[in-house]
């Protein structure tokens, strides 16, 4: 099949599942009264909850589900290591800690993202300056400082919670990920840094195609590496920050997308990074409509979800495919 | 050479650490508390067999003269039965009464530590449900009889009171004060009995928004205080659906000062749309321990509650 054939396949797909999502909840809709919401009548708790409720969590979970995947795109591209992604870069936990001492320290939402995104471009500027102390700046230096860095941060986040049990489940909470505090506020403040990450980032795949050729390739090739180096660095962790300080921190979706997308659609990032994308997109919403209503009405965090049914699949693709090897 | 120098430094700094970690636990007991002595003659003979909570058999041998309580809730139980002065260890969770701030603290967050347990040489542990199997199993190498005492009804606080007076050989106080919140509950009860049933939803943390399920002690206190949990048909502590919320419609919201900014509610999606905020009958509790621990206090929980639900029933005591 051709290729912008399957693509317009997958966002059909991507489409289908949207409108899927918004009929499954805890709270059954009768079909009729759907009906009626989208026509402008029906049932006024009933469109509280669709509208409300349902339809904010989908949206922002497609756009973080496809900001995340392109972020782990690029990093994986950026740094030449399968691992790498805003998670493991330690960008995740510094959003994290952020959003845990804004929340111990009883600040609103509003500021909660704030911190979030300040602490996750302080932690990729000290990830990034730590890996210059090593030799060269290679990709391996950058991921070993991002682990080194995100462990730290991990390790203070888990003080932070022993020190204050009343604030705990509101802080695991942020660890475990997840989508049921979404409201139209959260998706009108995370969406805009979100697509604009994703798009700048999306702008760059033909230097990121040169990039993983080799540094110097590309220098030859006439892309300045270091510059793309740092945009992608700040966009990717714009894109994660936005992320973390809505739905607290889904891990594996950045890291896992862009592998599964790339062993059906191979290597070639200006066709890789729309399809990740998307997949990103479709994947995050399936999981987050799994975590509405599996213990209803009791919810699932997100990010059990995300690793549960993402790692096994993973593992199944990676062992079947063929043209991988 | 420079690199010595630092591994030196790095060495050194590491021991010392070490050492000052391991002194802190290691300040022996004063001798203040010992007396407080038993009274032996309302008490019963000892050997005592107790069949604890988690239906373990456990002998005391002699009367216990210094007690380790790792549930907040028997701790509180241990000072209203008069014995406080005897509890040489508690949790970092105790707070209650305020006599217990100068107790040494044995456990926290992440359980009971046994150093500092077995530092205070305890005749008797009263451990927590949630301290876990493992710590259970700790505890018990100690040499030490171990009791689960914490209740996880209102009738098993009764029992825990009940046992515990009869180990620190306070059973009159034990009698006398079961015999106060039964009549309290009973009290409670009949005012609210004729009042309509409300519809409550309890927050515990508006962040993921945690609450109080079927099961729970505040679900019970709900319904003796004449009110329906709307969350009762989730298990446990849970992340609400807040479709589910808003379906159901609370007509009171209950939470606790540290539960999120109970300012926003009015401007939340799912919460704004409640019967419970728009009608402005959301209540903070003044202590949520008193509707979560395992204390005699519960019957204080238990009138703040109802006094939410049913204002117009205790009219006539303001």
């Amino acid at each position: 099949m051709k290729k912008s054939a399957s693509f317009v396949l997958l966002i059909i797909i991507l489409v289908v599942l949207l409108a899927a999502a918004s009929v499954v909840g805890s709270v059954k809709i009768p079909f009729g009264d759907i009906i009626g919401i989208i026509r402008g009548s029906g049932d006024s708790t009933y469109r509280d909850i669709l509208l409300g409720i349902r339809m904010p969590r989908i949206i922002q979970a497609a756009a973080i589900g496809m900001g995340l995947s392109v972020s782990g795109a690029f990093l994986q591209g950026l740094l030449g290591n399968p691992l790498a992604d805003p998670y493991i870069l330690g960008i995740s936990s510094g959003a994290a800690l952020g959003a845990a001492v804004s929340i111990v320290l009883g600040l609103g939402i509003l500021a909660t993202q704030a911190i979030a995104f300040a602490a996750a471009l302080a932690t990729i500027y000290l990830v990034i300056s730590l890996s210059r102390l090593g030799p060269g700046t290679g990709g391996t230096t950058l991921l070993l400082a991002g682990i080194a860095v995100s462990t730290f941060l991990s390790a203070i986040l888990s003080f932070i919670m022993l020190i204050s049990h009343q604030q705990m489940s509101s802080i695991v909470f942020w660890m475990m990920g997840g989508f049921s505090l979404i409201s139209w506020n959260e998706v009108l403040v995370s969406l805009p840094p979100i697509l604009a990450g994703t798009l700048l980032m999306y702008m760059y795949s033909k230097e990121l195609n040169a990039i993983i050729m080799g540094r110097e390739t590309a220098e030859h090739l006439g892309v300045e590496t270091s510059r793309v180096f740092v945009i992608i660095l700040a966009c990717g962790s714009l894109v994660t920050a936005a992320a973390v300080a809505v739905s607290g921190i889904v891990g594996f979706v950045g890291l896992m997308v862009p592998h599964i997308t790339r062993m059906f659609v191979g290597p070639d990032n200006r066709i890789l990074i729309p399809f990740s994308a998307v997949v990103g997109a479709i994947f995050l919403v399936f999981a987050d409509a799994l975590s509405r209503t599996l213990i209803q009405p009791a919810e699932i965090p997100v990010g059990i979800i995300t690793a549960i049914f993402g790692g096994p699949f993973f593992l199944y693709i990676l062992k079947t495919n063929k043209t991988l090897k | 050479m420079k690199i010595l120098k630092r591994m030196c430094l790095f060495v050194i700094i590491t021991a010392s650490v070490l050492v000052l970690a391991s002194c802190y636990y290691a300040r022996p007991q004063s001798l203040e508390n010992g007396l407080d002595k038993p009274d032996v003659e309302s008490g019963k003979s000892f050997p005592l067999v107790i069949t604890d909570f988690e239906g373990r058999k456990v002998s005391i041998e002699d009367s216990t003269e210094r007690i380790v309580s790792l549930a907040p809730g028997i701790t509180e139980i241990l000072f209203e039965l008069g014995v406080g002065g005897r509890v040489v260890g508690v949790t970092d969770f105790d707070d209650f009464p305020e006599e217990v701030s100068k107790i040494p603290r044995v456990g926290d967050f992440q359980g009971p530590n046994m150093e500092a347990i077995a530092a205070q040489r305890p005749d008797i542990i009263f451990a927590s449900t949630l301290s876990g199997k493992n710590s259970m199993e700790a505890l018990q190498r100690l040499g030490i009889p171990v009791l689960v005492l914490e209740a996880r009804n209102i009738d098993e606080i009764y029992s825990s009171i009940q046992i515990l007076g009869e180990i620190t050989g306070k059973a009159a106080e034990a009698d006398a004060l079961t015999a106060y919140m039964k009549e309290r509950m009973a009290h409670i009860e009949e005012r609210v009995s004729a009042c309509p049933r409300q519809r409550v939803f309890y927050i515990v943390d508006l962040n993921g928004n945690f609450t109080a399920g079927r099961g729970t002690f505040i679900d019970h206190l709900i319904t003796l205080g004449g009110g329906v949990n709307v969350a009762a048909d989730s298990e446990g502590w849970v992340q609400y659906s807040m479709e589910n919320l808003v379906l159901k419609n609370p007509e009171v919201i209950i939470t606790a000062a540290h539960a999120g900014d109970m300012q926003s509610l009015g401007s939340l999606p799912g919460y704004r749309d409640t019967d419970a905020v728009k009608n402005n009958r959301v209540f903070v509790i003044s202590d949520d321990n008193i509707i979560s621990r395992t204390s005699y206090r519960i019957v204080q929980g238990l009138e703040e509650i109802a006094r939410f639900l049913h204002p117009e029933a205790f009219k006539d005591l303001d």
